[in-house]
């Protein structure tokens, strides 16, 4: 199995998606259109995996990858006549992704581990807007709430989730 | 909050104008700690949307760490299966004529075992039932079981019995009712009222399953008309925000877009996971990985319109395989039947190495599993099912793989795109041996479109499109796979998949899904 391309590649995008998503999200505003280009460079990736040099860090080429995917898809926006953040912050960007891949993981984990401590109406909130998609007028309406009411709610139990990874990032393993 | 992270969020809500861009670039140049924080914290959204979608889609499809009550319907008791509705009638009526006459003050009803009730057995109380055996013993003789974690409201009490039934399962054994007074099981999808009969009400996330063993009941389903629902007859109602839910409009006739089919899948690898189901009635076995029963699996199929595809373990002897058959032509689902038999060793949950062995051995495309299924579809034939063997043909899988199962004349059905990678390029579809092609997990509506063209360039009607988010954080996983697989489901597939399904319908494909993602 492990010589199956399909497997393989399994494996690899498994450990670098997280940070080609996170490189998206952070070049492209629209949350729908940094998914899809998620998509894309994970089929390139596939398509071109017998391109790919084992000797290097497959997180390195995949972000170089994506980066390709988003120049595409400004130029499309350009031509369309929106405006995008520019080749340099494409850069920066990606260098930076590719400098805390470790750190950002660490983040996501810990992450991961705070969510665990939300439940009740934060979890229900977090799951509207998160799972359903349902923005905040909608959460609002549905919950008989002002909706800067229901933005406040998010932006605390957002704030309380970075401060809990901040805490577990700084406390002793 | 840093710069970097406030800009960021201003810039994901596309309130940044041209020239706001074109200084948040400059800086994420100049200033490497602006940068930083810009992507953590885009990042952070990301990632907290990821592990949300993730965490929900596994409590709604059962994955042990949040788990939701598993809802099952036991088998009825000996007792309730040998007392003669008329014994049941004759002492409904005798109990009503009782509590009439004698007793005015008699309740009307009271509970039986662990069943739980808040507050006093009164409309407007909660019934909860905390183990086995909990029921709700009405008056006239009518006896109501819950399974264990049941929940239900009452709403009325007098001239019957009205039950609201919040999750788990009601079987009913209800003496025939004086008239003016009815007993009544509501569901968020349906109302059912019982005359004097034996019935089932299941609900679980994708929504509503009534089975009636005896009389008749009736069906009131939102937005469609009164169904009278007779002995043997069964009926799902899904519930609001089910992937199927637009699609069964017409509760009492075929659907206008039926699915043509309907999967119940698995891939269970195990041993264990294969063995023979002990279960007595094969209406109630539950195929490895799948969470409901053949029978209400079978009832979706006979709402839908769709086929019905069976993957059995290559594990199970003809006998088991025969006495499915049995029961399948005693409750015919009303379209095809396509059989699958043996596993599918190209899928992750295999353990390394054993994906030759397993094609060697007979898995699905081997000559045993080929062999045993020829012999097995005269004997289902035999039974008057409208039955056919099917090999599943991923593209990635080599013809050779195939080949037995292609010259054994099989129906082959490709997947036009594999989980949980990308969509794989559709040229690599084994064409000589399709018939027919579902399109699993699409990466984007482009995609869609791209495989419906190809699918009608091969002369294929598109068969539908498979949906089962849930299915590779399955028990057939290694914990290694499963970490895999779920930090894949974290990614972008869940979001994508409702906008690929819609273009695919609009396109005019069917839709199919496994038993286990019923729900979105």
């Amino acid at each position: 199995m492990a010589t199956d391309p399909h497997w393989r590649f399994h494996q690899l995008w498994a450990e670098a998606q997280p940070a080609v998503t996170g490189l998206m999200r952070s070049l492209v505003a629209d949350r729908v259109a940094a998914d899809d280009l998620v998509q894309e460079t994970a089929l390139a990736l596939f398509t071109h995996l017998d391109r790919y040099d084992p000797e290097r860090p497959f997180v390195a080429w995949a972000l170089a990858v994506a980066r390709n995917k988003v120049r595409d898809a400004w130029r499309a926006a350009r031509r369309r006549g929106e405006a995008t953040l520019d080749e340099g912050a494409l850069a920066a960007l990606a260098a930076v992704g590719e400098e805390t891949v470790e750190d950002l993981d660490r983040e996501r984990r810990a992450l991961e581990e705070c969510l665990r401590g939300v439940e009740g109406r934060n979890r229900d909130l977090l799951e509207r807007h998160y799972h359903q998609g349902e923005d905040p007028a909608i959460i609002a309406a549905a919950l008989a709430l002002k909706v800067e009411h229901v933005r406040v709610l998010l932006s605390r139990i957002r704030q309380g989730l970075r401060a809990c990874i901040k805490r577990r990032l700084e406390s002793p393993a | 909050m840093s710069d970097g992270a406030v800009d960021w969020e201003r810039f994901s809500t596309g309130a940044m104008a041209a020239d706001e861009l074109a200084a948040a670039s400059r800086r994420l140049v100049a200033d490497p700690a602006y940068a930083a924080a810009w992507l953590r914290a885009a990042r952070f959204e990301g990632d907290l949307a990821a592990l949300v979608r993730s965490r929900a889609q596994r409590a709604e499809h059962g994955h042990p760490s949040v788990r939701r009550p598993v809802l099952r319907r036991r088998a009825p008791s000996a007792r309730r299966r040998w007392l003669p509705a008329a014994v049941l009638a004759a002492v409904a009526v005798l109990a009503l004529a009782i509590g009439l006459l004698a007793w005015p003050e008699a309740p009307a009803a009271r509970v039986h075992g662990p069943l739980v009730v808040s507050g006093g057995l009164a409309p407007g109380a909660r019934l909860h039932a905390e183990g086995a055996s909990a029921a709700l013993l009405l008056a006239d003789g009518s006896r109501l079981d819950f399974t264990s974690g049941a929940t239900a409201e009452v709403a009325a009490l007098d001239a019957g019995c009205d039950l609201v039934l919040g999750a788990g399962t009601i079987d009913a054994v209800i003496a025939a009712q004086a008239p003016g007074h009815r007993v009544r099981i509501r569901t968020h999808e349906a109302a059912v009222t019982v005359v004097g009969t034996r019935f089932t009400v299941q609900r679980g996330a994708e929504g509503t399953v009534v089975r009636v063993v005896e009389g008749v009941v009736e069906v009131a389903a939102a937005g469609r008309p009164t169904r009278r629902l007779a002995a043997g007859g069964q009926v799902a109602i899904p519930a609001a925000g089910a992937w199927f839910g637009a699609d069964l409009e017409h509760l009492d006739g075929p659907p206008d877009r039926p699915w043509p089919l309907l999967r119940w899948a698995h891939r269970a690898w195990q041993e264990e996971q294969c063995a023979a189901p002990t279960a007595t009635d094969p209406g109630r076995w539950v195929l490895p990985n799948s969470r409901h029963d053949l029978a209400t699996v079978a009832a979706w199929a006979q709402v839908a319109g769709s086929d019905l595809w069976l993957v059995l373990p290559l594990a199970w002897d003809d006998a088991v395989i025969d006495r499915m058959a049995d029961w399948l032509a005693a409750h015919p689902p009303g379209g095809r039947i396509l059989v699958q038999l043996g596993h599918e060793p190209w899928n992750p949950g295999v353990p390394d190495g054993r994906v030759a062995q397993a094609a060697a051995d007979g898995a699905l495309g081997g000559r045993v599993a080929v062999t045993r299924l020829q012999a097995a579809l005269p004997r289902w034939r035999a039974r008057g099912l409208q039955v056919e063997g099917v090999a599943s043909l991923p593209p990635e899988t080599t013809a050779v793989l195939f080949a037995p199962a292609i010259a054994g004349g099989l129906t082959g059905i490709a997947h036009l795109a594999v989980r949980p990678g990308p969509v794989l390029n559709l040229l690599e579809v084994p064409a000589d041996g399709v018939d027919d092609v579902i399109l699993r997990r699409a990466a984007a509506a482009d995609e869609v479109g791209s495989t419906l063209a190809w699918a009608r360039a091969q002369g294929l009607d598109p068969l539908g499109f498979d949906v089962e988010p849930a299915v590779w954080t399955g028990a057939q996983a290694s914990p290694r796979d499963r970490e895999r697989v779920e930090a894949f489901l974290r990614g972008p597939w869940s979001g994508l998949q409702r906008q690929a399904l819609q273009v695919w319908r609009s396109a005019g494909g069917g839709a199919v899904t496994g038993s286990s993602a019923v729900a979105p």
